[in-house]
């Protein structure tokens, strides 16, 4: 579904990306792991098109992607859910919402898919009319995942869903991913919370220095003792 | 605890931080609701609370960030909620950010240079340069953070873990007697933590009194002396961190049912094998 040769991106002299190889197939399960810096959310990035890359290949159902605007990345179903504090602060939050199934195809199942996100994250439905900047830092963080949640996607990328949420949260919200990934949609993850995504039949990429060094199943990757002691904790 | 007294405390139980009946509202929401809480000099004191429960608001209201509505914060005895940002950092509270705030455009020497500089004493003239004490300040507090060899790295493109440790950094310049942390640990891989909670130590060996905002809950629970939970602006439960993780109130609000994995010991800290980013 997904391809990605010999990818290269950075951020002017910085060079991020060294050369990534990454195959994802439809209704997997892919979860990046590896240390702050050395370029998950760059991945991310550029394969949605928020960054351009300096060489290598992305295709997407077989079609270049690379150098495509993030617009009609996202049109074709490939969702990403970036890090950070993203809403729109003086428009509402369910304005908010609202945006993230305009203008595709996924606009007549707002009503729907609006419910589903109050359904998960109950706070954004008792603050829906409330202005996006009085939210809370957390609360923000909800808001964006609840806005990525509202478009049809085929592959949803995200970037660290967990950061900055109440433990409670967190696991509503991956009880939910559980079921997304459970419908069939492919799932590209940057977790920390390593925990989390042990419940997941996933593949697992460690990518250090722009690279991806070392790849397996979950439990291979319990078994390896340096990732263990580095990312997982012992 | 016992209510707050008018008279003077004794210095067995001088608060460093007093919070008394804190409100702050924004339009109809009260953020913050009559909150009372102490912390004592020397004390690690972590904070917890669902998403919105005013933790962030709370930091504000005492840093000067905010105005309260209600209610007195007591630093050191002295009353501060009317103060402004840098009188109250000048008094010695100092502070971090959720979303790493550094000046992105100035090396890590220059963004602690100006923690040093301007927040150790008010600077109503300010020099035409940075003077030498103020340098040596920062520079021993970037070592201090683990950021000795990078001082003349420019901030902006710094991984996460480097700007967590930046803005410590540049608290611990301003030479604090309260560290205020906001999710210092937040996004945040398991070493990297682990060398968190390390230089968290050091603070507080340092004498300082730390007073920490946290979600991941192994960071939390091993580094505080007391726990307080926070919910709809109120104090939910305040206590050890072994009683606060079978309070049920904060198993329904906060923690969940899932349980956390215990808290493991810290491996063996070789300081050694941390791969850096290369290729910069």
């Amino acid at each position: 579904m997904l391809e990605v040769r010999n990818l290269h991106a950075g951020y002017g002299q910085t060079r991020v990306l060294a050369g990534i190889e990454l195959d994802v197939q439809e209704g997997e399960t892919v979860v990046v792991i590896g240390p702050n810096g050395h370029g998950k959310t760059t991945l991310l990035r550029t394969i949605s098109g928020l960054l351009t890359p300096t060489a290598g290949e992305i295709r997407f159902d077989g079609r270049r992607i690379d150098g495509a605007r993030a617009e009609s990345v996202a049109a074709q179903g490939l969702v990403h859910v970036p890090q950070g504090d993203l809403p729109f602060g003086d428009m509402t939050v369910e304005e908010n919402l609202l945006l993230g199934a305009f203008p595709s195809g996924s606009w007549g199942a707002r009503a729907e898919r609006i419910g589903r996100v109050y359904g998960l994250f109950p706070m954004l439905g008792e603050r829906r009319g409330q202005r996006a900047h009085t939210l809370s830092g957390g609360e923000r963080r909800m808001l964006a995942l609840g806005r990525g949640l509202m478009r049809e996607a085929r592959l949803l990328m995200l970037d660290e869903p967990s950061l900055g949420l109440a433990p409670v949260v967190v696991n509503e919200m991956y009880r939910h991913i559980e079921q997304i990934v459970a419908s069939g949609i492919t799932l590209l993850l940057v977790e920390e919370n390593f925990s989390h995504v042990q419940a997941f039949d996933a593949r697992v990429l460690l990518l250090e220095s722009g690279r991806i060094v070392r790849e397996g199943s979950v439990s291979d990757l319990l078994a390896d003792e340096i990732v263990m002691a580095t990312y997982l904790g012992t | 605890m016992t209510g707050i007294a008018d008279a003077p405390q004794s210095m067995a139980d001088a608060a460093l931080l007093e919070v008394d009946e804190l409100s702050k509202h924004f339009g109809g929401l009260a953020a913050v609701d009559e909150l009372s809480f102490r912390v004592a000099e020397g004390e690690t004191f972590g904070i917890a609370g669902p998403n919105g429960a005013g933790k962030t608001t709370l930091f504000d209201t005492i840093s000067g960030h905010a105005r309260a509505t209600n209610g007195r914060i007591l630093f050191g005895g002295q009353e501060i909620q009317d103060r402004s940002t840098h009188a109250i950092c000048h008094l010695g509270v100092a502070r971090t950010f959720q979303i790493p705030a550094v000046l992105p455009e100035h090396t890590v020497l220059g963004n602690v240079i100006v923690g040093a500089y301007f927040g150790h004493r008010p600077r109503a003239v300010p020099g035409l340069r940075f003077d030498e004490a103020s340098a040596e300040r920062a520079r021993a507090a970037a070592s201090f953070a683990g950021l000795g060899g990078k001082l003349d790295v420019v901030a902006g493109p710094l991984p996460l873990f480097d700007k967590k440790r930046l803005m410590i950094a540049s608290a611990m310049a301003s030479e604090p007697r309260l560290l205020m942390l906001d999710e210092p640990v937040g996004g945040l891989n398991h070493r990297e933590i682990d060398e968190i909670l390390e230089l968290v130590r050091k603070v507080r060996s340092a004498g300082v009194t730390v007073v920490l905002i946290e979600h991941v809950m192994r960071a939390l629970m091993s580094i505080s002396d007391r726990v307080m939970v926070m919910n709809h602006g109120r104090l939910l439960f305040e206590g050890t961190p072994e009683d606060v993780q079978g309070h049920e109130e904060v198993i329904r609000v906060y923690l969940g049912t899932a349980t956390e994995q215990p808290p493991s010991e810290t491996a063996a800290d070789d300081g050694e094998g941390r791969t850096e980013p290369h290729g910069a």
